[in-house]
Protein backbone atom coordinates (compact mmCIF):
# COMPACT_ATOMS: atom_id res chain seq x y z
CA UNK A 1 0.00 0.00 0.00
CA UNK A 2 1.39 3.43 -0.84
CA UNK A 3 1.74 6.09 1.80
CA UNK A 4 -1.07 8.09 0.23
CA UNK A 5 -3.60 5.26 0.27
CA UNK A 6 -2.49 4.43 3.81
CA UNK A 7 -3.46 7.99 4.80
CA UNK A 8 -6.81 7.57 3.05
CA UNK A 9 -7.61 4.34 4.89
CA UNK A 10 -6.44 5.78 8.17
CA UNK A 11 -8.77 8.76 7.71
CA UNK A 12 -11.67 6.51 6.73
CA UNK A 13 -11.16 4.18 9.70
CA UNK A 14 -10.84 7.13 12.07
CA UNK A 15 -14.03 8.75 10.78
CA UNK A 16 -15.88 5.45 11.00
CA UNK A 17 -14.78 5.08 14.62
CA UNK A 18 -15.99 8.60 15.38
CA UNK A 19 -19.42 7.82 13.86
CA UNK A 20 -19.60 4.55 15.82
CA UNK A 21 -18.70 6.37 19.03
CA UNK A 22 -21.41 8.94 18.30
CA UNK A 23 -23.89 6.07 17.85
CA UNK A 24 -22.65 4.57 21.11
CA UNK A 25 -23.27 7.91 22.81
CA UNK A 26 -26.88 7.96 21.54
CA UNK A 27 -27.37 4.32 22.47
CA UNK A 28 -26.06 4.79 26.02
CA UNK A 29 -28.37 7.74 26.52
CA UNK A 30 -31.37 5.72 25.46
CA UNK A 31 -30.70 2.54 27.39
CA UNK A 32 -33.72 1.07 29.15
CA UNK A 33 -35.07 1.12 31.82
CA UNK A 34 -34.74 4.90 31.64
CA UNK A 35 -38.28 5.88 30.63
CA UNK A 36 -38.30 8.00 27.54
CA UNK A 37 -39.83 11.29 28.27
CA UNK A 38 -41.61 14.00 26.44
CA UNK A 39 -42.07 13.93 22.75
CA UNK A 40 -40.04 10.78 22.35
CA UNK A 41 -42.93 8.97 24.01
CA UNK A 42 -45.02 10.20 21.10
CA UNK A 43 -48.23 8.33 21.75
CA UNK A 44 -50.23 11.41 20.97
CA UNK A 45 -49.00 11.74 17.41
CA UNK A 46 -52.24 10.30 16.15
CA UNK A 47 -54.46 12.74 18.02
CA UNK A 48 -56.22 14.96 15.53
CA UNK A 49 -55.58 18.62 16.07
CA UNK A 50 -56.32 21.89 14.45
CA UNK A 51 -53.72 22.02 11.64
CA UNK A 52 -53.85 25.84 11.44
CA UNK A 53 -52.60 26.01 15.04
CA UNK A 54 -49.92 23.40 14.39
CA UNK A 55 -48.74 25.31 11.30
CA UNK A 56 -48.60 28.52 13.36
CA UNK A 57 -46.51 26.65 15.96
CA UNK A 58 -43.95 25.63 13.32
CA UNK A 59 -44.04 28.97 11.50
CA UNK A 60 -43.34 30.94 14.67
CA UNK A 61 -40.25 28.76 15.19
CA UNK A 62 -41.55 27.14 18.40
CA UNK A 63 -40.55 23.69 17.14
CA UNK A 64 -36.88 24.73 17.07
CA UNK A 65 -36.86 24.39 20.86
CA UNK A 66 -40.09 22.53 21.70
CA UNK A 67 -41.88 19.41 20.66
CA UNK A 68 -45.60 18.74 20.67
CA UNK A 69 -47.43 15.65 19.47
CA UNK A 70 -44.10 13.92 18.89
CA UNK A 71 -42.79 16.51 16.44
CA UNK A 72 -40.18 19.21 16.97
CA UNK A 73 -37.25 19.44 19.37
CA UNK A 74 -37.74 16.73 22.01
CA UNK A 75 -35.54 18.53 24.53
CA UNK A 76 -38.43 20.72 25.75
CA UNK A 77 -41.75 18.93 25.24
CA UNK A 78 -44.96 20.91 25.58
CA UNK A 79 -47.35 17.98 25.74
CA UNK A 80 -49.71 18.50 28.65
CA UNK A 81 -49.04 22.21 28.87
CA UNK A 82 -52.71 22.96 28.07
CA UNK A 83 -53.75 21.07 31.18
CA UNK A 84 -51.16 22.69 33.45
CA UNK A 85 -51.53 26.35 32.52
CA UNK A 86 -54.52 28.60 32.01
CA UNK A 87 -54.86 30.67 28.85
CA UNK A 88 -53.35 33.88 30.24
CA UNK A 89 -50.32 32.14 31.80
CA UNK A 90 -49.87 30.27 28.55
CA UNK A 91 -50.06 33.51 26.60
CA UNK A 92 -47.46 35.14 28.85
CA UNK A 93 -45.10 32.16 28.56
CA UNK A 94 -45.54 31.77 24.82
CA UNK A 95 -44.96 35.43 24.01
CA UNK A 96 -42.69 36.38 26.95
CA UNK A 97 -45.11 38.94 28.32
CA UNK A 98 -45.06 40.46 31.79
CA UNK A 99 -43.02 38.70 34.48
CA UNK A 100 -42.72 35.56 32.33
CA UNK A 101 -40.18 37.41 30.17
CA UNK A 102 -37.61 37.21 32.94
CA UNK A 103 -37.50 33.44 32.71
CA UNK A 104 -35.96 33.48 29.23
CA UNK A 105 -32.61 34.54 27.86
CA UNK A 106 -33.01 37.97 26.22
CA UNK A 107 -32.68 36.66 22.66
CA UNK A 108 -35.35 34.01 23.27
CA UNK A 109 -37.68 36.52 24.96
CA UNK A 110 -37.31 38.83 22.00
CA UNK A 111 -38.18 36.08 19.52
CA UNK A 112 -41.20 35.10 21.57
CA UNK A 113 -42.43 38.70 21.83
CA UNK A 114 -42.08 39.15 18.09
CA UNK A 115 -44.70 36.44 17.52
CA UNK A 116 -47.29 38.05 19.82
CA UNK A 117 -48.79 40.21 17.08
CA UNK A 118 -48.78 37.56 14.34
CA UNK A 119 -52.14 37.12 12.61
CA UNK A 120 -52.23 33.50 13.72
CA UNK A 121 -51.13 34.15 17.32
CA UNK A 122 -54.58 33.21 18.62
CA UNK A 123 -54.58 29.98 16.60
CA UNK A 124 -51.18 29.16 18.13
CA UNK A 125 -52.52 29.74 21.63
CA UNK A 126 -55.57 27.61 20.92
CA UNK A 127 -53.27 24.83 19.74
CA UNK A 128 -51.19 25.02 22.93
CA UNK A 129 -54.38 24.82 24.99
CA UNK A 130 -55.30 21.62 23.18
CA UNK A 131 -52.05 19.96 24.38
CA UNK A 132 -53.60 18.22 27.35
CA UNK B 1 19.84 6.56 18.52
CA UNK B 2 18.28 3.20 19.35
CA UNK B 3 18.60 -0.30 17.94
CA UNK B 4 16.61 -1.19 14.82
CA UNK B 5 13.71 -3.42 15.90
CA UNK B 6 12.54 -1.45 18.94
CA UNK B 7 12.77 1.71 16.87
CA UNK B 8 10.25 0.48 14.29
CA UNK B 9 7.99 -0.75 17.07
CA UNK B 10 8.32 2.49 18.89
CA UNK B 11 7.28 4.43 15.79
CA UNK B 12 4.22 2.18 15.34
CA UNK B 13 3.35 2.59 19.01
CA UNK B 14 3.74 6.34 18.79
CA UNK B 15 1.51 6.39 15.71
CA UNK B 16 -1.16 4.41 17.58
CA UNK B 17 -0.80 6.71 20.56
CA UNK B 18 -1.43 9.79 18.44
CA UNK B 19 -4.44 8.15 16.78
CA UNK B 20 -5.82 7.50 20.27
CA UNK B 21 -5.16 11.13 21.16
CA UNK B 22 -7.12 12.10 18.05
CA UNK B 23 -10.12 9.96 18.97
CA UNK B 24 -10.03 11.22 22.55
CA UNK B 25 -9.86 14.85 21.40
CA UNK B 26 -12.93 14.28 19.24
CA UNK B 27 -15.08 12.13 21.52
CA UNK B 28 -14.18 12.98 25.12
CA UNK B 29 -15.94 16.36 24.97
CA UNK B 30 -18.96 14.45 23.67
CA UNK B 31 -19.00 11.76 26.34
CA UNK B 32 -18.31 14.35 29.01
CA UNK B 33 -21.87 15.54 28.30
CA UNK B 34 -23.35 12.25 29.50
CA UNK B 35 -23.09 12.42 33.28
CA UNK B 36 -26.04 14.09 34.91
CA UNK B 37 -27.80 14.86 31.68
CA UNK B 38 -31.53 14.45 31.17
CA UNK B 39 -32.67 11.05 29.91
CA UNK B 40 -32.30 10.17 26.25
CA UNK B 41 -34.57 11.79 23.72
CA UNK B 42 -34.71 8.93 21.28
CA UNK B 43 -31.85 7.31 19.37
CA UNK B 44 -32.16 9.25 16.12
CA UNK B 45 -32.33 12.58 17.91
CA UNK B 46 -29.36 11.89 20.18
CA UNK B 47 -27.37 10.37 17.31
CA UNK B 48 -27.99 13.45 15.16
CA UNK B 49 -26.85 15.67 18.04
CA UNK B 50 -23.77 13.51 18.68
CA UNK B 51 -22.84 13.77 15.00
CA UNK B 52 -23.04 17.54 15.31
CA UNK B 53 -20.75 17.68 18.35
CA UNK B 54 -18.30 15.09 16.96
CA UNK B 55 -18.23 16.76 13.54
CA UNK B 56 -17.39 20.10 15.08
CA UNK B 57 -14.64 18.50 17.17
CA UNK B 58 -13.23 16.83 14.05
CA UNK B 59 -13.14 20.18 12.30
CA UNK B 60 -11.37 21.68 15.31
CA UNK B 61 -8.67 19.01 15.15
CA UNK B 62 -8.21 19.83 11.45
CA UNK B 63 -6.50 23.04 12.58
CA UNK B 64 -4.15 21.05 14.80
CA UNK B 65 -3.23 18.61 12.02
CA UNK B 66 -1.71 21.33 9.87
CA UNK B 67 -0.25 23.30 12.79
CA UNK B 68 3.04 21.44 12.24
CA UNK B 69 3.54 20.01 15.70
CA UNK B 70 6.77 18.10 15.29
CA UNK B 71 6.12 15.41 17.89
CA UNK B 72 2.67 14.52 16.59
CA UNK B 73 3.69 14.44 12.93
CA UNK B 74 7.01 12.62 13.37
CA UNK B 75 5.72 9.01 13.58
CA UNK B 76 3.73 9.43 10.36
CA UNK B 77 5.71 11.88 8.26
CA UNK B 78 4.27 15.33 7.73
CA UNK B 79 3.18 14.56 4.16
CA UNK B 80 0.95 11.76 5.47
CA UNK B 81 -0.48 14.08 8.10
CA UNK B 82 -1.42 16.58 5.38
CA UNK B 83 -3.07 13.82 3.36
CA UNK B 84 -4.83 12.67 6.52
CA UNK B 85 -6.04 16.26 6.99
CA UNK B 86 -7.34 16.32 3.43
CA UNK B 87 -9.21 13.00 3.52
CA UNK B 88 -10.50 13.55 7.02
CA UNK B 89 -11.99 16.88 5.96
CA UNK B 90 -14.21 15.03 3.49
CA UNK B 91 -15.37 12.62 6.20
CA UNK B 92 -15.86 15.40 8.76
CA UNK B 93 -18.01 17.24 6.23
CA UNK B 94 -20.01 14.03 5.76
CA UNK B 95 -20.51 13.77 9.54
CA UNK B 96 -21.75 17.38 9.74
CA UNK B 97 -23.96 16.84 6.69
CA UNK B 98 -25.28 13.69 8.42
CA UNK B 99 -26.20 15.79 11.45
CA UNK B 100 -28.23 18.11 9.23
CA UNK B 101 -29.69 15.39 6.99
CA UNK B 102 -30.90 13.34 9.95
CA UNK B 103 -32.71 16.32 11.44
CA UNK B 104 -34.14 17.22 8.04
CA UNK B 105 -35.45 13.67 7.59
CA UNK B 106 -36.56 12.74 11.12
CA UNK B 107 -37.28 16.06 12.83
CA UNK B 108 -38.00 18.58 10.05
CA UNK B 109 -40.02 20.89 12.32
CA UNK B 110 -36.93 21.61 14.42
CA UNK B 111 -35.09 23.22 11.53
CA UNK B 112 -37.86 25.74 10.97
CA UNK B 113 -37.57 28.43 8.34
CA UNK B 114 -34.28 28.75 6.43
CA UNK B 115 -35.04 32.41 5.79
CA UNK B 116 -32.34 34.30 7.73
CA UNK B 117 -34.74 37.20 8.43
CA UNK B 118 -37.04 34.99 10.49
CA UNK B 119 -34.79 32.09 11.59
CA UNK B 120 -32.88 32.40 14.88
CA UNK B 121 -29.30 33.62 14.38
CA UNK B 122 -27.71 30.44 15.65
CA UNK B 123 -29.68 28.31 13.17
CA UNK B 124 -28.63 30.53 10.26
CA UNK B 125 -25.06 30.34 11.59
CA UNK B 126 -25.25 26.54 11.46
CA UNK B 127 -26.55 26.56 7.88
CA UNK B 128 -23.94 29.05 6.68
CA UNK B 129 -21.18 27.08 8.46
CA UNK B 130 -22.23 23.91 6.65
CA UNK B 131 -22.17 25.69 3.28
CA UNK B 132 -18.78 27.26 4.06
CA UNK B 133 -17.28 23.92 5.12
CA UNK B 134 -18.49 22.39 1.87
CA UNK B 135 -16.90 25.29 -0.01
CA UNK B 136 -13.61 24.92 1.88
CA UNK B 137 -13.43 21.22 1.06
CA UNK B 138 -14.58 21.63 -2.53
CA UNK B 139 -12.10 24.39 -3.32
CA UNK B 140 -9.22 22.47 -1.69
CA UNK B 141 -9.95 19.35 -3.74
CA UNK B 142 -10.40 21.26 -6.98
CA UNK B 143 -7.60 23.80 -6.45
CA UNK B 144 -5.29 22.43 -9.13
CA UNK B 145 -8.10 21.79 -11.58
CA UNK B 146 -9.47 25.31 -11.29
CA UNK B 147 -5.92 26.68 -11.43
CA UNK B 148 -6.14 28.58 -8.16
CA UNK B 149 -2.76 29.96 -7.14
CA UNK B 150 -1.33 28.28 -4.01
CA UNK B 151 -0.82 31.47 -1.95
CA UNK B 152 -4.27 32.82 -2.72
CA UNK B 153 -5.87 29.46 -2.00
CA UNK B 154 -4.10 29.12 1.36
CA UNK B 155 -5.36 32.52 2.44
CA UNK B 156 -8.94 31.82 1.34
CA UNK B 157 -8.76 28.36 2.90
CA UNK B 158 -7.67 29.63 6.31
CA UNK B 159 -10.15 32.50 6.23
CA UNK B 160 -13.18 30.41 5.22
CA UNK B 161 -12.30 27.59 7.61
CA UNK B 162 -11.89 29.95 10.56
CA UNK B 163 -15.14 31.77 9.73
CA UNK B 164 -17.02 28.49 9.36
CA UNK B 165 -15.63 27.20 12.65
CA UNK B 166 -16.64 30.40 14.44
CA UNK B 167 -20.17 30.18 13.03
CA UNK B 168 -20.38 26.51 14.05
CA UNK B 169 -19.41 27.44 17.63
CA UNK B 170 -22.15 30.08 17.64
CA UNK B 171 -24.61 27.46 16.39
CA UNK B 172 -23.53 25.10 19.16
CA UNK B 173 -23.88 27.81 21.77
CA UNK B 174 -27.42 28.64 20.65
CA UNK B 175 -28.71 25.17 19.84
CA UNK B 176 -26.64 22.98 22.16
CA UNK B 177 -29.30 21.61 24.44
CA UNK B 178 -26.87 19.17 26.01
CA UNK B 179 -25.06 22.07 27.56
CA UNK B 180 -27.56 22.02 30.40
CA UNK B 181 -25.10 22.53 33.24
CA UNK B 182 -22.70 25.39 33.79
CA UNK B 183 -19.69 23.07 33.85
CA UNK B 184 -20.64 21.62 30.46
CA UNK B 185 -20.94 25.08 28.96
CA UNK B 186 -17.59 25.88 30.52
CA UNK B 187 -16.03 22.70 29.14
CA UNK B 188 -17.19 23.38 25.59
CA UNK B 189 -16.29 27.03 25.96
CA UNK B 190 -12.74 26.05 26.86
CA UNK B 191 -12.73 23.52 24.03
CA UNK B 192 -13.74 26.16 21.50
CA UNK B 193 -11.29 28.65 22.99
CA UNK B 194 -8.50 26.10 22.65
CA UNK B 195 -8.99 25.92 18.87
CA UNK B 196 -9.18 29.68 18.61
CA UNK B 197 -5.93 29.90 20.60
CA UNK B 198 -4.37 27.35 18.27
CA UNK B 199 -5.28 29.45 15.23
CA UNK B 200 -3.75 32.43 17.02
CA UNK B 201 -0.56 30.47 17.69
CA UNK B 202 -0.20 29.30 14.10
CA UNK B 203 -1.16 32.54 12.39
CA UNK B 204 0.29 35.10 14.81
CA UNK B 205 2.81 33.74 17.32
CA UNK B 206 4.72 31.50 14.95
CA UNK B 207 5.08 34.14 12.21
CA UNK B 208 6.13 36.59 14.94
CA UNK B 209 8.87 34.18 15.97
CA UNK B 210 9.99 33.84 12.35
CA UNK B 211 10.03 37.63 11.95
CA UNK B 212 12.36 37.92 14.90
CA UNK B 213 14.80 35.43 13.32
CA UNK B 214 15.49 36.62 9.77
CA UNK B 215 17.90 34.95 7.36
CA UNK B 216 19.81 36.49 4.48
CA UNK B 217 20.05 35.16 0.94
CA UNK B 218 23.81 35.00 0.33
CA UNK B 219 23.89 33.33 -3.08
CA UNK B 220 21.56 32.54 -5.97
CA UNK B 221 23.13 29.91 -8.22
CA UNK B 222 21.74 28.33 -11.39
CA UNK B 223 22.03 24.55 -11.70
CA UNK B 224 21.29 22.30 -14.65
CA UNK B 225 17.66 21.63 -15.56
CA UNK B 226 16.03 24.94 -14.58
CA UNK B 227 17.02 24.46 -10.95
CA UNK B 228 18.06 27.38 -8.78
CA UNK B 229 19.96 27.02 -5.55
CA UNK B 230 19.49 29.60 -2.82
CA UNK B 231 22.04 29.82 -0.03
CA UNK B 232 20.73 31.26 3.24
CA UNK B 233 22.53 32.34 6.39
CA UNK B 234 20.97 33.20 9.75
CA UNK B 235 21.50 36.82 10.78
CA UNK B 236 21.70 35.72 14.38
CA UNK B 237 24.60 33.44 13.51
CA UNK B 238 22.89 30.50 15.25
CA UNK B 239 23.19 27.47 12.96
CA UNK B 240 20.06 25.48 12.07
CA UNK B 241 20.10 21.98 13.53
CA UNK B 242 18.40 19.56 11.16
CA UNK B 243 18.59 15.99 9.93
CA UNK B 244 19.65 15.50 6.29
CA UNK B 245 16.53 15.08 4.15
CA UNK B 246 14.33 17.36 6.23
CA UNK B 247 12.62 20.40 4.76
CA UNK B 248 11.92 24.02 5.58
CA UNK B 249 9.00 26.38 5.03
CA UNK B 250 10.48 29.33 3.19
CA UNK B 251 9.10 32.86 2.91
CA UNK B 252 10.63 35.29 0.40
CA UNK B 253 9.60 38.82 -0.45
CA UNK B 254 6.61 38.73 1.89
CA UNK B 255 5.97 39.02 5.59
CA UNK B 256 5.83 35.73 7.52
CA UNK B 257 2.31 36.87 8.50
CA UNK B 258 1.22 36.90 4.86
CA UNK B 259 1.00 33.08 4.66
CA UNK B 260 3.16 33.03 1.55
CA UNK B 261 5.49 30.29 2.68
CA UNK B 262 6.42 27.25 0.64
CA UNK B 263 7.96 23.93 1.67
CA UNK B 264 11.36 23.00 0.22
CA UNK B 265 13.84 20.28 1.05
CA UNK B 266 17.12 21.45 2.47
CA UNK B 267 19.77 20.25 0.02
CA UNK B 268 22.90 21.17 1.93
CA UNK B 269 24.83 19.17 4.51
CA UNK B 270 23.35 18.86 8.00
CA UNK B 271 26.89 19.33 9.28
CA UNK B 272 26.86 22.90 7.97
CA UNK B 273 23.83 24.49 9.63
CA UNK B 274 25.29 27.99 9.51
CA UNK B 275 24.64 28.14 5.75
CA UNK B 276 21.77 26.14 4.33
CA UNK B 277 20.88 25.66 0.70
CA UNK B 278 17.58 24.90 -0.98
CA UNK B 279 17.42 23.88 -4.62
CA UNK B 280 14.24 24.82 -6.38
CA UNK B 281 13.04 23.86 -9.83
CA UNK B 282 11.20 26.57 -11.75
CA UNK B 283 7.85 24.82 -12.10
CA UNK B 284 5.07 26.99 -10.67
CA UNK B 285 4.02 30.56 -9.90
CA UNK B 286 6.39 30.92 -6.97
CA UNK B 287 9.29 28.73 -8.06
CA UNK B 288 9.63 30.60 -11.36
CA UNK B 289 10.42 33.80 -9.47
CA UNK B 290 13.40 32.32 -7.59
CA UNK B 291 15.84 33.39 -10.30
CA UNK B 292 14.97 37.03 -9.62
CA UNK B 293 15.96 36.83 -5.96
CA UNK B 294 19.08 38.88 -5.25
CA UNK B 295 21.80 38.16 -2.69
CA UNK B 296 21.23 40.31 0.39
CA UNK B 297 17.46 39.86 0.40
CA UNK B 298 15.76 38.76 3.59
CA UNK B 299 14.26 35.29 3.96
CA UNK B 300 12.34 33.64 6.78
CA UNK B 301 12.34 29.97 7.45
CA UNK B 302 10.33 27.67 9.67
CA UNK B 303 12.36 24.49 10.00
CA UNK B 304 13.21 21.68 10.25
CA UNK B 305 10.32 19.35 9.43
CA UNK B 306 9.94 15.84 8.08
CA UNK B 307 11.11 12.33 8.87
CA UNK B 308 12.60 11.49 5.50
CA UNK B 309 16.17 11.07 6.69
CA UNK B 310 19.05 8.61 6.96
CA UNK B 311 19.27 9.72 10.59
CA UNK B 312 15.96 7.93 11.10
CA UNK B 313 17.68 4.66 10.10
CA UNK B 314 21.23 5.00 11.43
CA UNK B 315 21.63 1.25 11.79
CA UNK B 316 21.41 0.49 8.04
CA UNK B 317 24.25 -1.48 6.41
CA UNK B 318 24.03 0.92 3.49
CA UNK B 319 21.61 3.24 1.75
CA UNK B 320 19.94 3.25 -1.64
CA UNK B 321 18.47 6.46 -2.97
CA UNK B 322 15.98 6.71 -5.81
CA UNK B 323 15.46 10.26 -7.04
CA UNK B 324 13.34 11.53 -9.91
CA UNK B 325 14.12 15.02 -11.22
CA UNK B 326 14.18 17.62 -8.46
CA UNK B 327 13.52 14.83 -5.96
CA UNK B 328 17.33 14.86 -5.78
CA UNK B 329 17.14 17.81 -3.29
CA UNK B 330 16.84 15.87 0.00
CA UNK B 331 19.12 13.15 -1.42
CA UNK B 332 21.84 15.75 -2.02
CA UNK B 333 21.55 16.73 1.61
CA UNK B 334 21.95 13.14 2.73
CA UNK B 335 24.91 12.48 0.41
CA UNK B 336 26.68 15.72 1.34
CA UNK B 337 26.14 14.97 5.02
CA UNK B 338 27.47 11.42 4.70
CA UNK B 339 30.54 12.83 2.91
CA UNK B 340 31.09 15.42 5.64
CA UNK B 341 30.81 12.70 8.26
CA UNK B 342 33.35 10.51 6.46
CA UNK B 343 30.79 7.68 6.26
CA UNK B 344 32.17 4.72 4.25
CA UNK B 345 29.05 2.55 4.06
CA UNK B 346 28.03 1.39 0.57
CA UNK B 347 25.61 3.76 -1.18
CA UNK B 348 23.70 3.43 -4.44
CA UNK B 349 21.95 6.36 -6.11
CA UNK B 350 19.37 5.77 -8.86
CA UNK B 351 18.72 9.10 -10.53
CA UNK B 352 16.05 9.39 -13.20
CA UNK B 353 15.92 12.33 -15.60
CA UNK B 354 14.67 13.15 -19.07
CA UNK B 355 17.87 14.25 -20.79
CA UNK B 356 21.54 14.24 -19.80
CA UNK B 357 22.05 18.00 -20.17
CA UNK B 358 19.44 18.70 -17.51
CA UNK B 359 20.71 16.38 -14.79
CA UNK B 360 21.05 18.73 -11.84
CA UNK B 361 24.20 18.33 -9.69
CA UNK B 362 25.70 15.70 -12.00
CA UNK B 363 29.23 17.16 -11.75
CA UNK B 364 29.05 17.43 -7.97
CA UNK B 365 27.74 13.87 -7.76
CA UNK B 366 30.82 12.71 -9.69
CA UNK B 367 32.97 14.59 -7.24
CA UNK B 368 31.10 13.05 -4.25
CA UNK B 369 32.00 9.61 -5.60
CA UNK B 370 35.58 10.29 -4.63
CA UNK B 371 34.62 11.02 -1.01
CA UNK B 372 31.98 8.28 -0.60
CA UNK B 373 31.57 4.59 -1.35
CA UNK B 374 28.93 5.66 -3.88
CA UNK B 375 27.65 3.94 -7.00
CA UNK B 376 25.56 6.21 -9.24
CA UNK B 377 23.04 4.89 -11.77
CA UNK B 378 21.66 7.51 -14.14
CA UNK B 379 18.50 6.52 -15.98
CA UNK B 380 17.42 8.71 -18.88
CA UNK B 381 14.03 8.80 -20.57
CA UNK B 382 15.38 10.48 -23.72
CA UNK B 383 19.02 9.44 -23.95
CA UNK B 384 21.33 10.31 -26.85
CA UNK B 385 22.11 7.51 -29.28
CA UNK B 386 25.53 6.92 -27.74
CA UNK B 387 24.24 6.72 -24.12
CA UNK B 388 25.56 3.60 -22.40
CA UNK B 389 23.73 3.98 -19.08
CA UNK B 390 20.23 2.89 -18.11
CA UNK B 391 17.31 3.90 -20.32
CA UNK B 392 13.69 4.54 -19.32
CA UNK B 393 12.29 4.45 -15.81
CA UNK B 394 13.91 2.97 -12.73
CA UNK B 395 12.31 -0.47 -12.95
CA UNK B 396 12.71 -3.65 -10.91
CA UNK B 397 15.28 -4.87 -13.45
CA UNK B 398 17.35 -1.71 -13.09
CA UNK B 399 17.22 -1.95 -9.29
CA UNK B 400 18.20 -5.61 -9.33
CA UNK B 401 21.17 -5.01 -11.63
CA UNK B 402 22.73 -2.44 -9.32
CA UNK B 403 21.67 -3.21 -5.76
CA UNK B 404 24.17 -5.38 -3.88
CA UNK B 405 23.33 -8.85 -2.65
CA UNK B 406 23.00 -7.66 0.97
CA UNK B 407 20.36 -5.16 -0.14
CA UNK B 408 17.83 -6.42 2.45
CA UNK B 409 19.99 -4.74 5.10
CA UNK B 410 19.91 -1.43 3.22
CA UNK B 411 17.46 1.38 3.85
CA UNK B 412 16.00 2.96 0.72
CA UNK B 413 14.94 6.59 0.27
CA UNK B 414 12.56 7.48 -2.56
CA UNK B 415 11.81 11.01 -3.64
CA UNK B 416 10.22 11.93 -6.93
CA UNK B 417 6.93 12.08 -8.80
CA UNK B 418 4.20 9.95 -7.22
CA UNK B 419 4.01 7.31 -10.02
CA UNK B 420 7.78 6.74 -9.69
CA UNK B 421 7.60 6.43 -5.92
CA UNK B 422 4.70 4.02 -6.17
CA UNK B 423 6.28 1.71 -8.74
CA UNK B 424 9.70 1.71 -7.03
CA UNK B 425 8.05 0.89 -3.67
CA UNK B 426 6.47 -2.15 -5.30
CA UNK B 427 9.70 -3.18 -7.04
CA UNK B 428 11.74 -2.95 -3.84
CA UNK B 429 9.16 -5.12 -2.09
CA UNK B 430 9.49 -7.69 -4.87
CA UNK B 431 13.28 -7.62 -4.40
CA UNK B 432 12.89 -8.64 -0.77
CA UNK B 433 13.52 -5.31 0.89
CA UNK B 434 11.33 -5.05 4.01
CA UNK B 435 8.68 -2.32 3.84
CA UNK B 436 10.05 -0.83 7.08
CA UNK B 437 13.32 -0.17 5.19
CA UNK B 438 11.61 1.83 2.44
CA UNK B 439 11.16 5.54 3.12
CA UNK B 440 9.43 7.85 0.75
CA UNK B 441 8.35 11.40 0.63
CA UNK B 442 5.29 12.40 -1.31
CA UNK B 443 6.36 15.04 -3.75
CA UNK B 444 3.34 17.26 -4.25
CA UNK B 445 1.44 17.09 -0.98
CA UNK B 446 0.49 20.75 -0.83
Amino acid sequence: MTRQSRARWLAFATALLVVLLAALFAWVRNLPPEPRTGAAAAPKASVSRDETGRAAFVRAGCSGCHSADGRGNPALPLDGVGARLDRETLRNAAFALGDAAKRFPPAVAERKRASANDADAEALLAYLQQLK
Amino acid sequence: MTSPAPRTHRTALEALLWLAVYLLAVTVPLFALLPGSAPGLGFTWDFAMALGYAGLAMLGVQFALTARFRRATAPFGIDIVYYFHRYLAVFALAVIAGHYAMLRAMHPDVLGSADPSSAPGHMTAGRVALVLFALVVGIALLRKRIDLEYDRWRFVHALLATAAFGLALWHLHGAGRFLDAAWKQWLWGVYGAFWVALIFYVRVLRPAHATAHPWTVTEVRPERGQVWTLALEPRSGTPLRFAPGQFAWLTLRASPFAMREHPFSIASSAERGQRIEVSIKALGDFTSTIRDIKPGETAWIDAPYGTFSIDDAPEAAGYAFVAGGIGIGPVMSMLRTLADRGDRRPLVLFYGNRVWDRVAFREELDELRTRLNLHIVHALLEPAADWTGERGFVTEDVLMRHLPIERHRFHCFLCGPTPMTRSVERALGALGIPAAHVHSEIFDWV
